[in-house]
């Protein structure tokens, strides 16, 4: 292998890749970035065997071929080069041999049959996100992900077809908090298998998101994930469980609805929960005509309460709910009104964007 | 013969590591179970390797990983046949990717392992956080293979917190998922690991059947020297085929006469080991070799420890054990067997050091160790 | 403000109910036998009787799976609609048959005898203590055979509380069976009982399974049988 390429470019696509290189591996070729060279360009690939990333860069090709080095060190390396610099790399027997300037390295190497092949195999399922919808499937529902071992099928976000309707959707949960995403599914997205995509991959592709304007491209089976944008390609395991049932448990027929400012609403959670001190720290919402009050009291520091004016006009119910929860779905809704859609103290209460329904969040309330 | 494997690192007690050996002979019984097991379609997804230590119990583990893995290997024939064996070739890239901790729906658990928790490696046991790494592996879908293995050498050595979190996913475990578990003392295992998995014993042959099986393979043995070969193959069938493919006894004879003498070194005898061992076709016989000397090591000094005297390979063998007990007490053995060792590995990356070069040298440094210098 | 505590969601349970996973005990091997016998019942009907969660409905399914009978509910039956329900000839399990309506139960059974079907009715009691008020309906149902699900044994409830664990993607530790076995009420309902309340409390709590949680549950359970 017998390659030219610039710094920039180099250190853009090897700070990428290194983020999923676990420090202090025992495992020598996973500290490795497999490195292949042809046609005009430099694919690198790391990974830790759950997820691998993939980044492809142009280079000049004088000799294509391939080998595996020290990510960590040769991301180091790089960055110290000064800008602007032509890296020359090249392979000699099992050593890569780096120029630039007048600084020179060699690296150990370890053969390319030795590295991980995660990203082979039939992806019989394949559509588009833009961006945008990409944000949304994620940022509306990370937050609700399970961290618990017990339910492993929780730790992560469950994409699916919803089953008699053309909708995409994202759901997660955590046995307190449901939120469900969802948006006209994309072409080729219909028939395909539900998949549940681990926390550690929702954020990868998260930052890859960031990265890129354009459309993210997904190619799934029943037992991988791949998403490409813009030149890297993120492919992930996925959690092999069932995801719950969970259409059952979002309630129809909750008639008890409230509109309130979200932000005053947010404050005001924070300020009256600021006297919890147990381990929940619950805050009890009592509905009225047109008023909400909030209270909390904990047995050593005291008691707070809080009216704020709010949109309801039926009966007075009492409902408590972790405040953390409370604050949390406040900060998902992005418009300034959020609904409440209760029914009583024991059961779940839908909670929505006013103006954005294409997110909708279940919360279990706390008895108090 | 076979290409060299690269190991990264050497904590063999065995002559040949399990996870390098190829084939395994001498448990065909047990490799025609699994095969069935396998071809039967409705393959029990535990397994309890048992018997005693170092007779290639880990070694049919590997095999049969690496076989489910390939996805029933490459015994079958063009049309579909199922497979007649366990093999899978040392080209094949389910083969490397094992071997250098490469491959993604593989995961081994045992001592001496980085504990994720203390980040300190776990000398002794295996601790329940590394149990926990193998069990979110088992609840990921595999990225390569079809299946998924777990191989447990030695199930022994978990402690009873990674027992417990192992036997979780033994009594719920996804479809296509295999454990292999390896006991040398099935008796202090938690009886529900056990309850779960299917047992596959292993016994070691004693020494006459050894020899017996040595000299019907190979008609030009001797009788003295298959018998050599069965206490060094200790109870192994498949060791002492090895060892005499590869000259074992002859290298032996040689490291044991060097070794009677080891503060005053005959210079032919050790030029002419060099020249044997450099030799271009010689690569395998040289790791036979320097397993013997790291065997042959640990055996000094479990003796210079306190353990009783093992039956003497040969008589030479027993005179040369009594002069280095004499020699120097088990503190210096253990360093200059640290030496020794270190420096026979000089022949791999980095140092890619020459193999005559390194032979002296290791036996020149144990000379001056010796001489008290 | 006394302790508060959050209520989990409930997420419903797929339970398991193929062939493959019912248990075969001593409690239920007659029905289980008699099951295997149809069609060759003596009478137009079979009654099955037994305590709630002693598998009845499970046992439905199984029959319904292979004689490709639809099921009903009790409640829902009505004289109208016998003829309809009775249409494909494969026959008909009624779930709950101790709620028909007597007169719409007799037109069944006589519908069934004169198209030849055979009728698989569940109840928690036997017939002859249904308080039949139609004398004709309460003669043909005393002819019939009816089996009872017994009370389960310690190795049926041992069973019974590992699948309902498994049926809910949790382990059953062999402790908590240990510690629990002996304490808790011999019956199908107790065991689903706690096996429901030990998902939901450790959803809600973000508990493991243990045996002190376990205790705490039995305690709880105590207590609400005490508040009724």
């Amino acid at each position: 292998m017998k390659i030219t390429i610039e710094r920039a470019a180099l250190l853009k696509a090897l700070n990428h890749v290194q983020s999923v290189v676990e420090r202090r591996n025992t495992i020598p070729i996973l500290s490795n970035v497999l490195m292949q060279a042809q046609d005009g360009g430099l694919s690198l690939t790391a990974t830790d065997m759950d997820i691998a990333i993939v980044d492809k860069v142009e280079a000049t090709v004088n000799e294509a071929g391939s080998t595996t080095a020290p990510a960590h060190t040769l991301y180091d390396i790089v960055k110290k080069l000064p800008d602007g610099a032509q890296v020359n790399l090249s392979t000699n027997g099992d050593q890569l041999e780096l120029v630039a300037g007048r600084s020179q390295f060699t690296l150990q190497t370890l053969p390319q049959d030795d590295f991980p092949v995660m990203t082979g195999g039939d992806m019989p399922t394949g559509f588009a996100l833009t961006s945008s919808e990409a944000k949304l499937l994620i940022d509306k529902t990370r937050f609700a992900i399970s961290t618990e071992e017990t339910r492993y099928y929780l730790n992560g976000i469950y994409m699916h077809v919803a089953e008699g309707s053309d909708t995409l959707r994202a759901v997660a949960t955590d046995g307190h908090r449901l939120a469900r995403v969802e948006f006209p599914a994309p072409d080729g997205a219909a028939g395909m298998p539900g998949v549940i995509i681990p926390r550690k991959a929702v954020q990868e592709l998260r930052k890859l998101i960031d990265e890129t304007d354009g459309d993210i491209s997904v190619n799934l089976s029943d037992t991988k994930i791949k998403f490409e944008a813009g030149a890297t390609v993120l492919t992930s395991k996925l959690i092999d469980g069932t995801f719950p049932d969970y259409e059952r448990v979002i309630p129809q027929g909750n008639d008890k609805i409230m509109s309130l400012d979200t932000r005053s609403f947010a404050e005001a959670v924070d300020r009256v929960s600021t006297i919890a001190t147990e381990k929940m720290r619950a805050v009890k919402m009592a509905m009225d005509s047109g008023v909400v009050t909030l209270s909390a009291s904990s047995q050593d520091s005291g008691t707070a309460v809080e009216e704020i004016s709010v949109d309801y006009a039926n009966d007075r119910i009492e409902i408590g709910f972790n405040s953390r929860y409370l604050l949390d779905i406040a900060q998902q809704i992005e418009s300034g009104s959020a609904q409440f859609i209760m029914a009583d103290p024991s059961s779940p209460t839908i909670v929505q964007d006013a103006e954005d329904k294409s997110a909708l969040y279940v919360l279990m309330p706390m008895r108090v | 013969m076979f290409d060299e494997p690269e190991i990264a690192d050497e904590t063999n007690v065995a002559l040949l590591s399990p996870r390098d050996s190829l084939s395994v002979k001498g448990h065909e019984a047990n490799e025609q179970l699994l095969l069935d097991a396998w071809n039967s379609g409705k393959l029990h997804h535990a397994w309890l390797f048992t018997g005693p230590k170092g007779i290639g119990k880990a070694s049919l583990g590997y095999q049969f990983a690496r076989f489910i893995l390939a996805g029933g290997g490459e015994g079958g024939g063009l049309f579909g046949d199922q497979p007649d064996s366990l093999k899978i070739s040392a080209e094949h890239p389910v083969y490397r990717r094992m071997m250098s901790g490469g491959h993604s729906d593989f995961q081994i658990l045992e001592k001496g392992m980085m504990n994720p928790d203390t980040k300190r490696v776990a000398e002794n046991d295996i601790p329940v956080a590394i149990a926990r790494k193998a069990i979110e592996f088992i609840r990921l879908t595999p990225a390569e293979s079809d299946w998924r293995v777990i191989l447990v050498d030695a199930a022994d050595d978990l402690n009873r917190n990674a027992a417990n979190a192992l036997l979780k996913v033994l009594e719920e475990p996804p479809a296509r998922a295999i454990f292999i578990l390896i006991s040398h003392a099935p008796g202090r295992l938690l009886p529900t690991i056990k309850s779960r998995c299917r047992k596959l014993t292993f016994k070691s042959i004693p020494d006459e059947s050894v020899s017996e099986l040595l000299v019907s393979q190979y008609p030009e043995l001797g009788n003295e020297d298959a018998h050599a070969l069965a206490r060094l193959s200790e109870g192994s069938i498949g060791k002492a085929m090895e060892l005499q493919d590869n000259g074992g006894l002859d290298l032996f004879r040689m490291v044991v006469s060097l070794l009677s003498h080891p503060q005053d070194l005959s210079l032919t005898k050790l030029h002419s080991l060099a020249d044997t061992l450099s030799r271009k076709d010689a690569k395998e016989n040289y790791i036979v070799f320097r397993n013997l000397i790291d065997w042959w090591f640990k055996r000094l000094l479990k003796i210079l420890a306190g353990d009783h005297m093992p039956k003497p390979i040969f008589a030479e063998e027993y005179m040369a054990i009594e002069a280095c007990k004499a020699l120097m007490p088990l503190g210096k053995w253990l360093e200059a067997a640290d030496l020794v060792n270190e420096r026979l590995w000089q022949t791999e990356a980095p140092s890619n050091l020459d193999r005559r070069q390194v032979v002296i040298d290791a036996f020149l440094t144990l000379e001056t160790l010796a001489q008290g210098r | 403000m006394t302790a508060s505590r959050q209520i989990p969601i409930e997420f419903p349970v797929r339970t398991a109910l193929g062939v493959d996973d019912f248990m075969v005990a001593e409690c239920n091997e007659e029905s289980i036998a008699w099951l295997d016998k149809w069609p060759d019942w003596p009478m137009p009907a079979l009654c099955l009787y037994g305590p709630g969660g002693s598998g009845k409905t499970h046992l439905l399914h199984i029959w319904c799976e292979t004689s490709k009978a639809d099921n009903i509910d009790g409640r829902d039956l009505t004289t109208d609609i016998v003829p309809v329900l009775l249409e494909s000839g494969h026959g008909l399990a009624v779930d709950n048959a101790e709620n028909c309506p007597e007169d719409s139960l007799f037109h069944l059974y006589n519908l069934a005898k004169e198209t030849n079907q055979k009728l698989l009715l569940a109840s928690k009691q036997a017939p002859a203590h249904w308080n039949i008020g139609l004398k004709d309906l309460a003669s043909r149902l005393r002819a019939c055979p009816s089996v009872g699900l017994r009370y389960p044994d310690e190795d049926m409830l041992a069973a019974l509380m590992m699948k309902q664990f498994q049926d809910r993607n949790l382990r059953l530790s062999p402790e908590i069976l240990a510690y629990v076995l002996p304490r808790l009420e011999r019956s199908f309902e107790a065991v689903r009982q706690f096996v429901t309340l030990m998902d939901l409390e450790s959803l809600a709590e973000r508990r493991k399974l243990t045996v002190p949680f376990a205790s705490r549950i039995m305690d709880q359970m105590e207590k609400n049988k005490d508040g009724r």
